[in-house]
């Protein structure tokens, strides 16, 4: 399993249809972050193996040190 | 019970000494002059004053009386057959050398009163309470010992390994905090790192030695522990703590952590959304530059999320003033990845957590991540003396007080060295 953080696009407002266009994309939600308009989903899929709307950027979660 | 009357003694200078002289001014006068050659151990020229007569110094041509009508003086002195051609009224002298010492010592006096009242005013603003107190070489360089501000009232928060928060010398301040690492608590600290910064931002002096190592000792401190024991953390924890942040309206937020990236890596969306938004709601965020360099040879670039150009990155310096040979610098700044400000990040003293090694409650560390604190604990102090700036504008406020540092690129160290106000 991956996880991505993704921003939504500035016109995209969360919803019932929003949310369930990432479960049919198989991703699953894990967290809302209202402050940037932003998701963390959770998926067995690569990020090059799949395009999603709604989204103005997307990368995979990285791990930070002191 | 008689009062003597003090009496005004003139001189008198005659046009000349002659007996037919001295005779008409005796009776233009109307007093008896009696010659100094007269004056012995029984005649004395104050008895002779003090009668009603009037002393003729021979030698000098001069007279002197006592209590003399002065408007009788004037016209005498007037009439062209008169043989008195001056007279003034006795005159105190005092040695001229002595004055002169006198005089001077009077005003280096009030040179010294004033300097002293300056030295008085600076001390109270300044609110160093503890005499004794000696400071870190990084509050020094900052000039912290002439600083009055002290984050009052301005809230930090420090994204890191939690903080130790049985630490003697935090013990009356205002501490919250809130883990973002499953199964560890914020207030433990089993590294040691988040207390260490904790102490250089916020901090005080140590009550064991008296020294100075916090910047601003009176700021409201957040922990936010987004770091595991261990010393490392995800990018969703640290999202999921800035979103916290803002909603409770932190000010300054400290992240000394950092991701490396490659050459010529763009600044990740992810974290320019954040350093965006949290701009907008009026949060500064300061990140560490990162330690990645070996320096002179390779310097590295400015890691993520310090790249982002709406966070603020902070190069580390050490006490000769030079960038940290560890310093990452401004490779990728085409992209964003640039310095904006360097700190103290070589040999710095701060708390430390007694959960970690063998227990000390003090320790010295280096890295970008201790310079960072050291420019939220000034962010603190900056919004403590301009309450009403924006975010932006205490970010511009830092860059512009920087101390600009001779024979150092700007892309190691960004505008220089950070300085209080």
């Amino acid at each position: 399993m991956k996880i991505y953080l993704a921003v939504l696009k500035d016109d995209v407002v969360l919803n019932t249809d929003i949310l369930n266009y990432f479960v049919d994309m198989e991703f699953k939600i894990l967290d809302y972050y209202p402050k940037f308009k932003m998701l963390k989903l959770e998926c067995k899929k690569a990020l090059n193996q799949t395009s999603l709307k709604y989204v103005k950027s997307i990368e995979e979660e990285k791990t930070f040190n002191i | 019970m008689s009062t003597k009357k003090n009496s005004t003694k003139y001189i008198i200078q005659l046009k000349d000494d002659s007996k037919s002289s001295i005779k008409k001014s005796e009776k233009d006068l109307s007093i008896k002059f009696t010659s100094s050659a007269e004056l012995n151990s029984k005649v004395r020229a104050q008895d002779i004053l003090s009668s009603g007569n009037g002393l003729f110094l021979k030698n000098l041509g001069l007279a002197i009386v006592e209590d003399y009508e002065v408007a009788r003086l004037h016209s005498m002195t007037n009439a062209s057959s008169n043989p008195i051609i001056y007279w003034e009224e006795e005159r105190i002298f005092t040695p001229v050398v002595e004055l002169d010492i006198i005089n001077e010592m009077k005003v280096q006096m009030q040179d010294l009163s004033n300097k002293l009242g300056q030295l008085e005013e600076l001390i109270k603003e300044s609110k160093t309470t503890n005499a004794d107190q000696n400071y870190t070489w990084g509050l020094h360089a900052m000039g912290m010992e002439l600083c009055k501000y002290t984050g009052k009232g301005v809230d930090i928060c420090i994204l890191d390994t939690g903080f130790y928060g049985k630490h003697p010398d935090f013990k009356d301040r205002n501490i919250t905090g809130k883990s973002f690492v499953s199964g560890e608590k914020w207030d433990i600290d089993g590294h040691g790192h988040g207390t260490h910064c904790t102490g250089t931002a916020a901090g005080h002096f140590s009550k064991t030695d008296n020294k100075r190592y916090g910047v601003a000792y009176e700021a409201n401190i957040a922990i936010a522990k987004v770091l595991s024991d261990s010393g490392s953390g995800s990018t969703s924890s640290i999202i999921d703590a800035i979103d916290n942040s803002l909603e409770k309206g932190y000010k300054v937020i400290s992240m000394s952590l950092g991701s490396p990236v490659r050459i010529g890596e763009k600044p990740s969306p992810i974290f320019e959304q954040v350093g965006r938004k949290a701009l907008e709601n009026n949060s500064l965020l300061i990140a560490a530059a990162g330690n990645d360099s070996s320096r002179p040879s390779l310097p590295k670039p400015v890691s993520s999320p310090a790249n982002a150009e709406s966070i603020m990155a902070v190069a580390a310096l050490d006490e000769s003033l030079k960038v940290a040979r560890f310093s990452n610098g401004g490779i990728n700044a085409s992209n964003g990845g640039r310095v904006d400000i360097a700190a103290p990040g070589v040999n710095v003293f701060s708390a430390s957590s007694k959960n970690v090694g063998n227990g000390d409650l003090y320790r010295t560390m280096n890295g970008t991540s201790m310079a960072t604190p050291h420019v939220a604990g000034l962010a603190a102090l900056y919004w403590e003396a301009f309450p009403n700036l924006s975010a932006e504008g205490i970010w511009l406020k830092l860059e512009k007080k920087a101390k600009h540092l001779t024979n150092q690129l700007v892309r190691d160290v960004g505008q220089g060295l950070a300085q209080t106000l």
